[in-house]
């Protein structure tokens, strides 16, 4: 599962890449490169069962302490 | 400076989209909460509180015409404030896409697909929204042209097939909601969806004629507000005291309807109004989200962002809470108030520094 | 050079992503890996292991209902019955792949039996499962079997090849006699949620005579929230009908006195009201009910056709009805079960004061003044005017 995901995002990178090198913004590229290495860091994370956190269920737990009367 | 904010849109486009945003995942969560019957009553409450929020994010907008809400931080708020303040709003409109994506998923898995791998789901359902992303902001009204339209019809033709099933008293009694009960509900509309309008602040620069929106915003929201209604009206007709014992009433409902053995199993119409307006809603969001970063970010092409970001809000749409029970809590509990600062206080506050300050000033450059 | 590679990966890539987005892949249904259920069956049963659910799934042979001249002459059948156990209704419903090769497939189900025992001990768990279950629909009919819901199920009857379908066209029939009330699953939900009107289901029961085995729809079972309490006969059952405003057509049979003969009057339409009404802060329930009617059958050589006569059929008419009203009145307060729906009727217009009495229902129904008003009129007579026998 891990290598279809490599493969996967290996060929969005491809297809982008020489349009993103022909653009000539070094800072495009850097965040691009960035952001899918995250996306990807992410899915294999997630495909190899590593549980990530629930961010929204955070999101409950801070407003819950706060107001917690009217929850 | 990049091709998707070259985009103009007229001010009926403007009508259509807007409500294809504001309809995306209210139609089929709704009614939702305990106050049957006067839920329709809390609703149009809701309405119009969330059209005094309306008229902050067009204030500000006609006060900065041409610039979308990340150029607008940075001119009230200074550099680094507006920086900070901006990356709070992108950071919300990421997250409200994700719900939605999140909102869009579970019905697709609850009802039509419940065996298909989750991930590969949610990639497929935002990859429609990004490709219509990448095509640019006329695409995406032009898609709302269509698809908007065609809500309001099978919307219009479902309510007329409940006919024979609608019961007039089970929209009674009427009024007898206890005041705060009431009062909360329609705070809770406002939120969602109608104070979500302020990702338009990223959208209506793109209007072919600033400063002429008002008329269009009123319309979108009152259309919406009437197939809504109508919605609402029919499920609680037919369904009654019982619309609150489902998690989707307005699909149930419809279920309902079968005339004469032929005119059955209708429900495929909400299932497409739902996905329709959903698909519009997501990809209002991701354009936002995609358009507002590559601003803030100052990246030279905005289409470079819109596959990270695909990929990532599909994650975050998987990601945001483990399950349905927690989903419905959230968007009735707590949502109204974790929304509260995006859709009220950051545009309110940027709209009075904007005015203390008295910018923009003669001659500035947008 | 550069653009065929990337046209190439974009290819690829398009198509890679084509093939797992024939995302449908998972949830296909075929048509042969499917048990289309046509009626379904509850029953409480006791096995080795304890209590039990008894699960009875008729199924349609669709290969068999295409050729009818086929399954006529060989005298196959062109339905199935599958049974399975289980503690709970989805647990059951899985464990029928331990027999049969498909997966059970609900859309299409048209009748649910519950059996009466299981009936009396509760409905609540065995009706979620129909109610969350995406599959099951709700305008399929419910029903109680007098017995076991399974031996129902397992009969062949007359004219319609599927037996569950033959139940389904008896309800939706209804109207022939009006003295049988169809529920559908929505229904069923709406009554069981409410907090006063409470539910009352049709019922069927086997019949048996010494040639063939045949079912046969009598009487509706009464139900205090999700038990069932009692029975209404069939003329209750109309006086429930006629009150709930459903009845749409149906015999009315009485003697005129001092005729010995009897008389039957067809209903053409009923209109009925219920008033809900506070008569010195208490709560008064007036159900005026206009009826329409023609007249059937004289068995006598008077000509009752003129007006004066007429007058004197309306009245007996009107009695006849007030009969079969008060006396499904009179069970309802038997048993303090409320399914004509007044309290409701109280909560919808007059919720003010249902504030202060509501939460008393149970209390309050079973002294509750109900006035029946009720009015015929005979449109038509016939083609006749009177037997023409001369005597």
């Amino acid at each position: 599962m891990v290598i279809v995901i490599t493969v996967f995002v290996g060929m969005l990178v491809c297809l982008q890449l020489p349009s993103l090198l022909k653009l000539g913004s070094r800072r495009d590229l850097l965040t691009y490169l960035i952001l899918m290495g995250l996306a990807y860091i992410l899915m294999v994370l997630r495909t190899v069962g590593v549980h990530l956190p629930y961010v929204t269920s955070a999101i409950v737990r801070v407003f819950k302490a706060v107001l917690g009367r009217f929850i | 400076m990049a091709e998707l904010a070259q985009g103009r849109i007229s001010n009926i486009q403007l009508v259509l989209l807007l409500t294809g945003f504001l309809l995306g995942t209210s139609i089929l969560i709704l009614p939702g909460g305990d106050i049957h019957p006067d839920t329709w009553l809390a609703f149009l409450l809701g309405c119009g509180q969330g059209l005094i929020l309306a008229f902050i994010y067009l204030a500000l907008a006609r006060r900065f015409p041409g610039q979308t809400f990340v150029k607008i931080a940075e001119a009230v708020w200074g550099r680094y404030i507006g920086k900070i303040v901006s990356l709070a709003f992108l950071w919300y409109v990421f997250h409200a896409g994700a719900l939605t994506t999140t909102n869009f998923l579970d019905f697709i898995k609850v009802s039509i697909l419940p065996s298909t791998p989750a991930m590969l789901l949610v990639l497929m359902l935002v990859g429609v929204c990004a490709a219509a992303v990448w095509s640019g902001l006329e695409v995406i009204t032009r898609c709302s042209e269509v698809l908007v339209p065609l809500t309001i019809l099978f919307t219009l033709f479902l309510a007329l097939m409940l006919i024979p099933d609608f019961k007039a008293a089970n929209l009674q009694p009427v009024l007898q909601t206890p005041l705060p009960e009431l009062l909360k509900t329609s705070v809770r509309v406002a939120t969602f969806p109608f104070g979500e309008t302020v990702i338009f602040l990223m959208i209506l620069p793109f209007l072919n004629k600033q400063n002429k929106s008002l008329s269009s915003v009123v319309i979108a929201f009152a259309l919406t507000v009437f197939i809504l209604i109508t919605g609402m009206l029919r499920t609680l007709g037919v369904l009654g005291n019982v619309a609150p014992l489902y998690v989707y009433p307005l699909y149930q409902a419809t279920r309902s309807i079968d005339l004469g053995h032929i005119l059955t199993r209708l429900e495929i119409l909400t299932s497409i109004n739902f996905l329709t307006m959903g698909f519009i809603k997501a990809s209002v969001q991701l354009f936002a989200f995609v358009v507002g970063l590559s601003q803030f970010l100052g990246l030279k092409s905005d289409r470079t962002l819109v596959v990270p970001a695909w990929l990532l809000m599909s994650l975050l749409g998987l990601y945001n809470l483990p399950g349905v029970a927690e989903t419905i809590a959230f968007t009735h509990t707590v949502y109204p108030f974790y929304a509260l600062p995006f859709e009220v206080f950051i545009p309110l506050a940027t709209l009075v520094v904007a005015w203390l300050r008295k910018l923009p000033r003669e001659g500035q450059q947008p | 050079m550069r653009r065929l590679l990337r046209t190439t990966l974009a290819l690829t890539l398009v198509l890679t992503v084509s093939v797992f987005s024939s995302i449908g892949c998972w949830d296909k249904k075929e048509l042969d890996k499917l048990a289309i259920v046509a009626g379904f069956g509850v029953d409480q049963v006791q096995t080795a292991e304890g209590d039990r659910l008894l699960l009875t799934a008729q199924i349609i042979k669709a290969d068999q209902v295409i050729s009818p001249e086929q399954a006529g002459g060989s005298g196959k059948q062109s339905f199935l019955t599958d049974q399975s156990y289980g503690r709970t209704v989805f647990e059951g419903v899985r464990n029928f792949t331990f027999e049969s090769s498909r997966r059970l497939f609900f859309p299409h189900n048209r009748v649910l039996i519950i059996g009466e025992s299981l009936a009396r001990s509760g409905l609540h768990p065995i009706i979620d499962f129909f109610i969350r279950d995406p599959e099951p629909r709700p305008k399929q009919y419910v029903l109680v079997a007098k017995g076991k819901a399974a031996d129902i199920l397992s009969v062949k009857t007359g004219l319609e090849e599927i037996p569950a379908l033959a139940i389904y066209e008896l309800l939706q029939d209804y109207g022939a006699t009006s003295k049988v009330y169809p529920v559908t699953l929505q229904d069923l939900t709406k009554d069981l949620a409410s907090k006063t009107k409470t539910a009352v289901l049709p019922m069927i029961e086997l019949v048996s005579t010494s040639k063939k085995k045949t079912i046969m729809l009598d009487g509706t079972a009464v139900f205090k929230s999700d038990r069932m309490v009692g029975e209404l006969n069939i003329n209750e059952t109309r006086g429930l009908l006629w009150v709930l405003g459903k009845v749409h057509s149906g015999i009315i049979v009485f003697k005129l006195p001092p005729y010995r003969h009897d008389i039957s009057m067809e209903i053409l339409e009923a209109n009925r009201q219920i008033r809900p009404e506070l008569r010195n802060g208490k709560p008064h329930v007036t159900v005026v009910i206009d009826v329409e009617m023609i007249i059937g059958e004289i068995t006598l050589t008077k000509n009752l056709t003129v007006p004066r006569e007429n007058e004197k059929l309306e009245r007996m008419a009107s009695q006849g009805i007030k009969k079969e009203i008060r006396a499904a009145l009179a069970k309802a307060r038997q048993f303090n079960t409320d399914f004509f729906g007044f309290g409701e009727a109280f909560h919808s217009r007059r919720p003010k004061a249902w504030k202060t009495f509501g939460p008393n229902w149970d209390q309050i129904f079973p002294q509750l003044p109900v006035e029946i008003k009720v009015s015929t009129v005979i449109r038509r007579v016939g083609e006749a005017t009177k037997f023409p026998i001369l005597q």
